[in-house]
């Protein structure tokens, strides 16, 4: 029985709720352990600082929780945020631990002089078409412009290269859009924020077993 | 360059105005905002400009209405005073906040909200009235009060206490389709080094080219020329391609 969870570490959830509804009658927003436990698809969503939001886990007793699920059989996927906490560590407001369940670290972004005459800014806010440079079903029937809302001063350096299923060129920097490690998924961009290709990702997310 | 549609909302109707005056009933606010998702908007900006005045915010209903069906950012402005107005938005489904009048009285402000919620989350508005060559003042409260800062300063003080994005509003050119004041643009795509919204004056498609030096993470937020059916959103991105400027399809 597939059973939806998204973990609620506060902020807007309204729009990945409603994505869901699309596709999905039942789910839960949730902070509960017990039901974190017994999910088959999370949603690790995530808006504000890295740090804060570590701390939220730890109060809710969820970072272990999630540290210790068997990701053979569960889907994880991160958004925005939510995908930075997946790795080691991030550099935002000083050094903090994230919930290292793929390699890597959280880094500013860093604009080159090159990057500065463009005028490209930081937090890159906006739509960008992502590179696929490895197939996954998550991507499945998404149109051939493949544009996604972007909103980040971050990004993830990853350890494994191969994990990285997507990415965006922002000036002089490769960043990850999308990562996968077993069945954690990681997007840096917002699917429910992303019309009609965000809605496919979170279509394609929820038939997943 | 993201092709942001505005709406401008007094109780439960979408306005629009001339210098944020004379304002006109245009209709239904939730069906402007359905239309302008499904002609290809990147993103909506809903701004209640009567909240400051009354000390209230009534975009409530409609934002919860409007997240519905539409599956792109929604910023929300307007009579925003505390950390609590703007959790009551967020939870509503606004994905940004704007905030002007408040910061111009208490800037403090901007920095309480960027620590809460991100700086990608904070937009300040900036509604800005020549008074000199090359000079601008900021105004607030819709327009009608002037803060005596220079809008130049002023950025930079926002842009420092942490706001993640500029909504900037030429109050000259506000609702009388004249055109950009591309004076004060050129200005903020040399100072500014967060994200800008420009706003206030599109004319027809062709003043984009105005724009092909601009960053392409800045905006520009259309409201008269969309309402009044000049063009539409489909046009104004094909256009955007065929001079090169970098839009989502």
């Amino acid at each position: 029985m597939k059973k939806i969870v998204i973990i609620n570490c506060g902020g807007n959830l309204l729009s990945l709720t409603r994505a869901i509804k699309k596709y999905e009658n039942n789910f839960l927003i949730t902070s509960e352990i017990n039901e974190v436990e017994n999910a088959t698809h999370i949603f690790l969503p995530g808006v504000g600082a890295f740090n804060k939001a570590m701390d939220v886990l730890e109060k809710k007793n969820l970072r272990i929780t999630l540290q210790n699920l068997n990701y053979e059989k569960v889907y994880l996927m991160g958004i925005c945020l939510g995908m930075q906490l997946l790795f080691d560590s991030s550099e935002e407001n000083g050094i903090s631990k994230g919930l290292g369940l793929i390699k890597g670290k959280v880094k500013k972004i860093n604009l080159d002089n090159e990057d500065r005459k463009k005028k490209l800014k930081i937090p890159n806010i906006g739509w960008h078409k992502i590179i696929i440079n490895n197939k996954s079903k998550i991507f499945d029937d998404t149109n051939r412009n493949l544009d996604f809302y972007f909103v980040h001063s971050y990004h993830a350096h990853l350890k494994n290269f191969d994990e990285i299923k997507a990415t965006i060129k922002y000036g002089s920097n490769n960043l990850a859009a999308v990562v996968k490690r077993n069945n954690i998924f990681g997007c840096q961009f917002h699917p429910e924020k992303s019309g009609s290709n965000g809605l496919k990702i979170i279509k394609n997310f929820l038939e997943l077993n | 360059m993201r092709i942001i549609a505005r709406l401008d909302i007094k109780g439960p109707n979408l306005i629009k105005g001339i210098h944020f005056e004379g304002l006109r009933v245009i209709g239904d606010p939730n069906q402007y905002a359905t239309k302008y998702y499904k002609q290809g908007a990147d993103e909506l900006l809903l701004i209640d400009c009567v909240a400051s005045l009354y000390g209230r915010n009534n975009l409530l209903d409609i934002i919860k209405k409007a997240s519905d069906e539409i599956f792109i950012p929604i910023t929300v402005g307007g009579g925003i005073r505390s950390i609590e107005d703007a959790e009551k938005l967020f939870l509503s489904g606004a994905d940004k906040i704007a905030i002007n009048s408040k910061a111009i009285n208490d800037p403090n402000i901007i920095n309480d909200l960027a620590k809460n919620f991100g700086s990608q989350a904070i937009v300040a508005s900036i509604q800005a009235k020549k008074y000199d060559d090359k000079k601008w003042l900021a105004y607030y409260e819709n327009g009608r009060e002037n803060s005596e800062k220079e809008v130049l300063e002023w950025v930079k003080e926002v842009e420092d206490r942490g706001a993640g994005e500029i909504l900037i509003t030429s109050i000259d050119r506000e609702g009388t389709r004249d055109g950009f004041e591309m004076e004060l643009c050129d200005q903020f795509n040399s100072i500014c080094n967060i994200p800008v919204i420009y706003c206030g004056g599109m004319n027809s498609k062709n003043d984009l080219i105005n724009f092909k030096e601009f960053s392409e993470c800045d905006g520009i937020a259309l409201a008269s020329i969309l309402h009044y059916n000049q063009t539409d959103i489909e046009e104004i991105k094909s256009y955007a391609k065929q001079i090169n400027l970098k839009v989502r399809f």
